[in-house]
């Protein structure tokens, strides 16, 4: 057996048009902003969010909650959906489920941060089985049991009388520091939620279970081959979004003031959700972030600038504003499937290295 | 280093398979001893891969045994062959494009004891050992064919099998690639590792192995050593067709 083959990088040996040598330059050139400008960056975009409620108006702090509330939900579906390549539709289910605890509890005497640990683990509780049956599926199926299910926890919640029934719950918070005070509460809760959701998705990025979610994403039965316990590593994915996601529910059932099965079991907001991660970047932490921003602003602008094309006698409902966000949804998917957060990355290397 | 296993690492007893009512493996029986190459040869269709993904747990057979260390582990799963000790490569090299080559290596040990550093420091040992250290960051899918096939090799490895089934280690791959995947499987070797490798690369794979099985329609038709095996008219056969004499009697 020959064994004089000397080694050191084989680039070296491989002909010009295989060798990696030039592209490694050109990740090193990638690489020009220094890597604290990612995180000094980070930390300025939370300082002007801690101060958002003292700069903004009562409605732009609403219009900020609700950005907020989408990045948390968005963050938890981007770990299996994004990473995992599973399109789950039902998010909704999850929300519903923090949702509809909170405001049951609260019908108890329970206040918001007492509900909020109970919403998460029913959210969570509910993901379980949810898992069991869905995550043994793939492609198509998977997304259409999702979508299903969405329907079912609707039915569900409309024939159960201790939830209120199809007349739903009301739920009641203390108001004694004026609006306005109520309005930063629930958008401070939400930044909790947010940066912990962002600090979640960031750890699990870089750990061997987002290495293993990128793996099924491309080659489910390489990874199986490999010894990864897919269904597993699936289901730890789900549960995490599901916290996550009934942990907006549980805020935002005291932000609305009054649930009903229709409105916490929202396909539209399932579909919303996929909609932040493609536009925002799929499979990364800042995608969510990003997306829940542009979805959100864009999507309340479109409602008032559709509103004022009646102005030139055109009658075009406000909700034509989904049009407009299908059409960006296709152009993403055609044209920049790395999402916004990908225009910031070089194809090699990060321009900002968070 | 390769753990010390009771012989036979693997071994194949009467395994047979078949897809929509055509025969692809029919009783196929045979044994690798800790620290041997066994090559698998055959003409295309003859039921290389297919033997490959019995043993690999990929299929179940619909008759026979497959042990792992002495384990059974047929109709189990792929998972339960990797836990065993057996990894594997494919045909056409299946790495996980949008991840860096260490964390192409990082993901057989997701279950794994020992903690993220530790393996860490494997997976970059193992990089270093094929010359892809310099490649650690790198998205796989921008790494060449032959660099794809090396890493998928070394992740193979990382977990430190008993066995590794190759199928097509040296297919389509520049010379140079080639030869440092051949080194690379002998140096493992050496400290007890076990392969199986399908090619129809002859001559790379005779210098490989102290034993070549030969597989056609199903079966083996021959196996032992290289030199016995390339003598066997029937492999001769099963390769080149008949000679004249032979297609004259097809007529």
């Amino acid at each position: 057996m020959a064994r004089d083959t000397t080694l050191g990088d084989i680039s070296q040996d491989l002909p010009q048009d295989t060798a990696l040598a030039p592209a490694v330059a050109s990740a090193a050139a990638g690489r020009r902003v220094p890597r604290w400008v990612g995180p000094a960056a980070t930390v300025a975009v939370l300082a002007c969010l801690l101060f958002m409620p003292q700069a903004l108006g009562l409605g732009g702090l609403t219009t900020a909650t609700t950005v907020l509330m989408y990045a948390v939900v968005a963050l938890g579906w981007n770990l299996l959906g994004g990473a995992g390549g599973y399109l789950n539709f039902g998010m909704a289910v999850f929300f519903g489920a923090g949702v509809y605890t909170a405001a049951a509890l609260n019908a108890l005497g329970w206040g918001l941060w007492a509900g909020l640990v109970p919403a998460v683990v029913v959210a969570t509780l509910i993901a379980v089985p949810v898992g069991l049956v869905t995550l043994r599926l793939r492609g198509y199926f998977f997304a259409i049991f999702t979508l299903v299910l969405t329907f079912l926890a609707q039915i569900v919640v409309r024939n159960s009388p201790w939830l209120g029934g199809a007349e739903g719950l009301y739920t009641t918070v203390d108001t004694t520091g004026g609006p306005r005070a109520l309005a930063a509460t629930f958008y401070y809760a939400l930044l909790g939620l947010v940066v912990l959701a962002a600090a979640v998705a960031f750890l699990v990025e870089h750990s061997t279970l987002g290495h293993a979610l990128r793996a099924i994403r491309e080659d489910e039965d390489a990874a199986v081959v490999l010894g990864v316990r897919t269904v597993g590593v699936k289901m730890r994915a789900l549960l995490i979004g599901a916290a996550l996601a009934g942990a907006a529910g549980a805020v935002y059932a005291f932000l609305t003031g009054y649930v009903e099965p229709n409105g916490a079991f929202d396909v539209s907001f399932s579909l919303d959700i996929v909609l932040v991660c493609v536009i925002g970047g799929l499979g990364t932490w800042r995608g969510p972030l990003i997306g829940a921003a542009v979805v959100v602003l864009l999507e309340q602008w479109l409602r008032t600038a559709i509103v004022d094309l009646g102005a030139w006698g055109l009658d075009i409902p406000a909700e034509a504003n989904r049009v407009v966000l299908g059409v960006l949804l296709i152009v993403f998917a055609l044209f920049a499937r790395r999402g916004i957060a990908g225009l910031f990355q070089r194809r090699r290397g990060r321009v900002v290295g968070v | 280093m390769t753990a010390p296993v009771a012989a036979p690492v693997i071994e194949v007893d009467t395994i047979a398979k078949s897809f929509a009512g055509l025969t692809a493996v029919d009783g196929v029986s045979f044994a690798v001893e800790p620290g041997s190459v066994v090559g698998l040869i055959g003409p295309n269709g003859s039921g290389k891969t297919t033997t490959l993904n019995l043993v690999n747990g990929v299929h179940a057979p619909e008759r026979g045994t497959v042990r792992v260390a002495g384990r059974e582990v047929q109709g189990r799963g792929s998972r339960a062959v990797v836990e065993a000790g057996v990894t594997r490569t494919f045909q056409n090299a299946r790495v996980f494009s949008t991840v860096t080559a260490l964390e192409n290596l990082m993901v057989p040990v997701l279950h794994r004891p020992g903690g993220r550093r530790h393996w860490q420091r494997r997976a970059e040992e193992l990089l270093a050992f094929v010359g892809l250290a310099a490649h650690r960051d790198t998205p796989a899918s921008e790494l060449s064919g032959g660099q794809q096939k090396l890493l998928e090799f070394v992740r193979a490895l990382v977990t430190d099998p008993h066995a590794v089934l190759m199928d097509e280690p040296f297919a389509g791959v520049h010379p140079s690639v080639k030869e440092v995947m051949r080194a690379r499987i002998a140096d493992r070797n050496t400290e007890g590792t076990a392969f199986v490798i399908v090619s129809h690369e002859i001559p790379d794979l005779m210098r490989l192995c102290s034993r070549v099985i030969c597989m056609c329609e199903g079966r083996v038709i021959a196996d032992g050593t290289p030199a016995e095996v390339v003598a066997e008219p029937r492999v001769v056969e099963a390769y080149l067709g008949r000679g004249p004499a032979g297609r004259g009697e097809r007529g």
